[in-house]
């Protein structure tokens, strides 16, 4: 099947790819995740027992603490972190522990990622260009 | 963005690396948000100093910041830490958490911070003016910041807050912009509110559902204080994104429903009554169990709140089992042993912690495995991040809990 590419804006620069990880409720890095092993343990959350690590993290928006800024930071620091990230609208605590852990991450896709994108599509994510090729097997 | 001259030479690393530093996350900052320019700050505060949560990648960046000699050029106040800065060996925290917590106090004590250490910093004097420009971090600070003091904040971490603190500047977008202020969501609350826990409770249902938007609370039957509002704003802050709330005929830039949408009409309506608050509760645990630590002051209390604590403790003697925490700052905590409070308190035998709370500290060597509190944004976090099991209820129903060492019943 011939790749799709949507077309959205850079938030932090970098090229990476990966398996999707996809939900359509928000994250706190803060509490949420556990930055040891990079599993979601927030209770009732669409992804809790998933691990983010590595995978290319498709959610609306962030969440919650401020600290989660560094969380991030420090899971990128620890290799927990996810490879890239894609956002309906990123929020300024997401933003800042992406800049800071080089992680890729783009937003205000054409279309809503949250829907068009699968768990285990693989994506290759060009944040310098605003770019996200989506690959379903 | 435009930046001036001066702004071009500090990213360019001519006023030092710290600055440049600083000047990098504000710049791609405001180039995410298509800032048109960098504006000035009057006040920050920083959160992330926990050595609980800051870790050594926390200690790395505040490290990195202080290595070139520069202080901050505005007044910056310090959020929690990951222990009592004074009671920590009395409490039961290890040294070398305790050596590490002074590692990263050290550096931003190098830079000049103003060591509050608290997560209400009107409460310790860092008040400010309505339309003031600053750069607050702590969710459920900056929530305040905007929405009860009408001062001007993004939602600020300890990376950008940090950095505005060396350079006294913020890029220009989000809440420093007039439009940007305005209401979306009416939320009409019906049911009648009693205390902070249960404003707390109305925070955390609505924030999951309005997100980012700023909701316009309309309280039918309840008129909220001070603490009131604390703690709905931290609540909001928890359990979505939202910086900003507008309460009618109450906060400054909601004198009336249409000054609080600034003319046009909600684009949503939520009403609230008391089901769906005790709905929204459900996450947490419920039946009755015994209990290790009760903790109050989430966010920090008021001297009234330590008030409401102490009369209810009056007489009483907590449980044995039981490390019950009454968590303030320690501006609130020396006017409370003037008047006698803490002496209270502490005469049940509960403590009055400074500097920090359950969720910024090590549960773990602490001992504590379930406990009560009558905030949602406690009970959420450390629930998620130590896995403690948490009951959550009134400030009565937590100083009994603390008393019998059992929490017995759900959630009223």
């Amino acid at each position: 099947m011939k790749p799709l590419v949507l077309k959205g804006r850079r938030v932090v620069k970098g090229v990476s790819h990966g398996e999707a990880l996809v939900t359509s409720q928000r994250i706190s890095f803060f509490g949420g995740i556990d930055p040891v092993t990079g599993i979601v343990v927030e209770k009732g959350h669409e992804l809790e027992g998933k691990n983010v690590k590595g995978k290319v993290l498709v959610f609306p928006g962030g969440k919650g603490s401020s600290e989660g800024a560094l969380k991030l930071y420090d899971m990128s620091l620890r290799g927990t972190a996810p490879a890239a990230i894609i956002n309906v609208r990123t929020e300024p605590v997401i933003a800042v522990g992406a800049i800071l852990g080089n992680i890729p991450t783009v937003d205000s896709l054409k279309k809503d990622p949250v829907k068009i994108i699968k768990n285990g599509d693989f994506l290759k994510v060009n944040a310098d260009r605003g770019m996200v090729e989506i690959n379903r097997k | 963005m435009h930046l001036t001259r001066t702004e071009e030479l500090m990213l360019k690393g001519e006023h030092g690396s710290s600055i440049q530093k600083a000047m990098e996350i504000l710049v791609t900052v405001g180039d995410i948000y298509k800032a048109s320019k960098l504006i000035d700050v009057s006040s920050v505060h920083i959160s992330g100093i926990s050595y609980r949560n800051a870790r050594e990648s926390g200690a790395k960046l505040v490290e990195a910041f202080a290595s070139s000699g520069r202080r901050f050029v505005v007044p910056t106040s310090s959020n929690v830490l990951g222990m009592d800065a004074t009671r920590w060996a009395e409490l039961g925290f290890p040294e070398d958490f305790v050596e590490g917590q002074n590692r990263i106090l050290r550096s931003y004590e190098r830079m000049g911070i103003v060591p509050i250490h608290t997560c209400t910093p009107y409460y310790s004097g860092c008040i400010l003016r309505s339309r003031e420009d600053v750069a607050w971090a702590e969710s459920a600070a900056l929530i305040f910041a905007n929405s009860v003091l009408g001062a001007r904040t993004n939602r600020e971490s300890n990376p950008t807050a940090t950095s505005s603190a060396l350079t006294g500047k913020t890029p220009l977008y989000g809440y420093h912009i007039d439009e940007n202020r305005a209401g979306s969501i009416l939320v009409d609350v019906h049911c009648e509110l009693k205390e902070s826990s249960d404003y707390s409770a109305v925070g955390f249902c609505v924030g999951s559902q309005v997100g980012s938007e700023v909701p316009v609370f309309l309280f039918k039957n309840s008129n909220p204080n001070i603490d009131d509002l604390k703690s709905l704003g931290a609540a909001l802050a928890t359990s979505g994104e939202v910086a900003l709330f507008h309460v009618i005929g109450i906060t400054p830039e909601a004198k009336d429903q249409k000054s609080a949408f600034h003319g046009d009409k909600p684009i949503d309506r939520i009403r609230v009554n008391g089901s769906d608050t005790r709905q929204a509760l459900q996450v947490f645990s419920s039946g009755s169990e015994e209990v290790d630590h009760v903790m109050i002051g989430c966010p920090h209390s008021s001297l009234t709140e330590l008030r409401e604590a102490a009369s209810l403790l009056e007489g009483k003697r907590v449980h044995p089992r039981v490390k019950m925490w009454t968590c303030t700052s320690a501006a609130v905590r020396s006017i409370g042993e003037r008047n006698g409070v803490v002496q209270m308190i502490e005469k049940a035998g509960a403590h009055v912690v400074t500097d920090t709370c359950t969720v910024n500290v090590p549960c773990k060597d602490l001992g504590f495995k379930t406990m009560a509190t009558n905030s949602t944004k406690a009970a959420k976090y450390c629930s998620e991040i130590d896995h403690l099991n948490v009951f959550v209820g009134s400030l009565k129903q937590c100083v009994q809990c603390a008393i019998d060492g059992r929490w017995n019943g759900s959630v009223s």
